[in-house]
């Protein structure tokens, strides 16, 4: 056998290239980013300048145990929200909800780099959203949560309509928490059957995600408003007694609820003796399907306990 | 606008503009279940004492009326709509 190697006769064929897993925060796409930021163990929140990038985000996290986040590229961390004293490019936040705060310089993007990515535990908290947008204020550029994130346990971006999110809920399978009411571009998707602890899932006006999934196996939800979404299939195949105590609001409004789901989710959740709180709320209305007699002494029940029970009639 | 019961029921009969809540008033203090439905369809059930305000958006549809079924005690229910939802949720 001759070895033709020194002829140079295979010149032409491509190397093998050895995969590098080196983040190159800027020329690797979103994408290989997030692939490599898994294997590190890191999470990546993307950020983009808007307007004149003057003005300063402060973007609030929480953490399971303190851990650093870098900024790359030309963006930095200043001490406080006026922008005035320059931090670096590095940061920490907390096991209380921690504030960044970021400047980004106009027509520019950057990432905010995570260090402990399974030790994330809030994105904002249940009474503060993780970022506010503003006029000339960078902002939250489709951040994706498509790997695991065991210890998330809040998403919160009410009526942010800069920021954005998109995620599956299949890999928070500790979420208790998400609320992203009239964010109109973020995408939500996965099955509520993978976040058993879930307390609170409200969506209201956004019509991009779309959650699937048995209402019977949040059990500790108390709190789940979807609306009128066409991409979501709720469903309630699961029965069961064993509804929290108490009770705030279900509205739902899906093609995959039939008339046998409504009468039977409202006909378990009276017997439960789920008290009324806050909002007092069953609209299972909308694209549900119609009640049946079968729910009307239920429905008679929840009422006079207080609730407020809106249903399709056929 | 104010809906005349006659034993417990009466009806509004015109094309109601788009709503995302509305809001119930009856003259008495004692806790008294009521049922509106809107468009012959959609049913909202309640037990009012005095006023109530309730979020309904109803996929933007021009609704024909509505009626409504209460205590017959009742003599007249006061109703208006709005556009816009009343803040009634407190965050957990």
């Amino acid at each position: 056998m001759y070895n033709l190697g020194h002829l140079g006769l295979y010149k032409n064929i491509p190397k093998k290239r050895i995969f590098n897993p080196t983040p190159d925060y800027a020329n690797d796409a979103y994408t290989l980013l997030q692939y490599k930021s898994h294997l590190r163990n890191e999470f990546l929140i993307p950020l983009k300048a808007n307007g004149d990038g003057s003005g300063v985000a402060t973007i609030k996290l929480q953490s399971l145990e303190t851990q650093s986040v870098k900024i790359t590229g030309n963006g930095k961390f200043y001490t406080s929200a006026a922008g005035t004293t320059e931090l670096g490019i590095e940061s920490t936040i907390g096991t209380t909800l921690s504030s960044l705060y970021v400047k980004v310089p106009a027509g520019e993007s950057c990432y905010l780099v995570l260090g402990k990515a399974d030790k994330l535990s809030g994105i904002g908290d249940t009474q503060n959203n993780v970022i506010t947008d503003g006029a000339n204020i960078p902002y939250i550029n489709y951040c994706a949560i498509n790997y695991p994130l065991i210890n998330l346990y809040v998403i919160r971006t009410d009526a942010l309509l800069n920021s954005s999110f998109t995620c599956s809920i299949n890999n928070t399978p500790n979420i208790t928490y998400i609320n992203f009411d009239n964010n109109l571009l973020s995408t939500f998707t996965g099955s509520i059957d993978s976040t058993p602890n879930l307390i609170r899932l409200s969506f209201y006006n956004n019509l991009l995600s779309s959650f699937t999934g048995d209402i019977g196996k949040i059990v500790k939800c108390v709190f789940l408003r979807s609306h009128i979404n066409t991409n979501c299939t709720f469903t309630y195949v699961t029965r069961r007694t064993n509804w929290p105590s108490v009770y705030d609001t279900l509205w739902v409004s899906c093609a995959s609820m039939t008339s046998t789901m409504v009468d039977n989710l409202l006909i378990d959740l009276d017997a439960s003796g789920a008290i009324p709180v806050n909002e007092k709320l069953i609209n299972l209305s909308g694209l549900c399907g119609a009640v049946t007699e079968a729910s009307a002494s239920a429905i008679a029940s929840l009422v006079s306990k207080g609730f407020t029970v809106i249903v399709n009639e056929t | 606008m104010k809906i005349a019961l006659s034993k417990g029921q009466g009806k509004y009969i015109g094309d109601l503009a788009p709503f995302k809540s509305f809001a119930v008033s009856i003259n008495t203090a004692e806790p008294t279940p009521m049922t509106i439905c809107f468009g012959g369809k959609t049913s909202c059930s309640f037990l009012i004492t005095n006023s109530i305000k309730i979020n309904l958006s109803l996929n933007d549809e021009l609704l024909k009326g509505f009626s409504i079924i209460t205590d017959e005690l009742i003599e007249e229910v006061y109703i208006d709509f709005y556009e816009d939802e009343f803040e009634l949720t407190q965050e957990n």
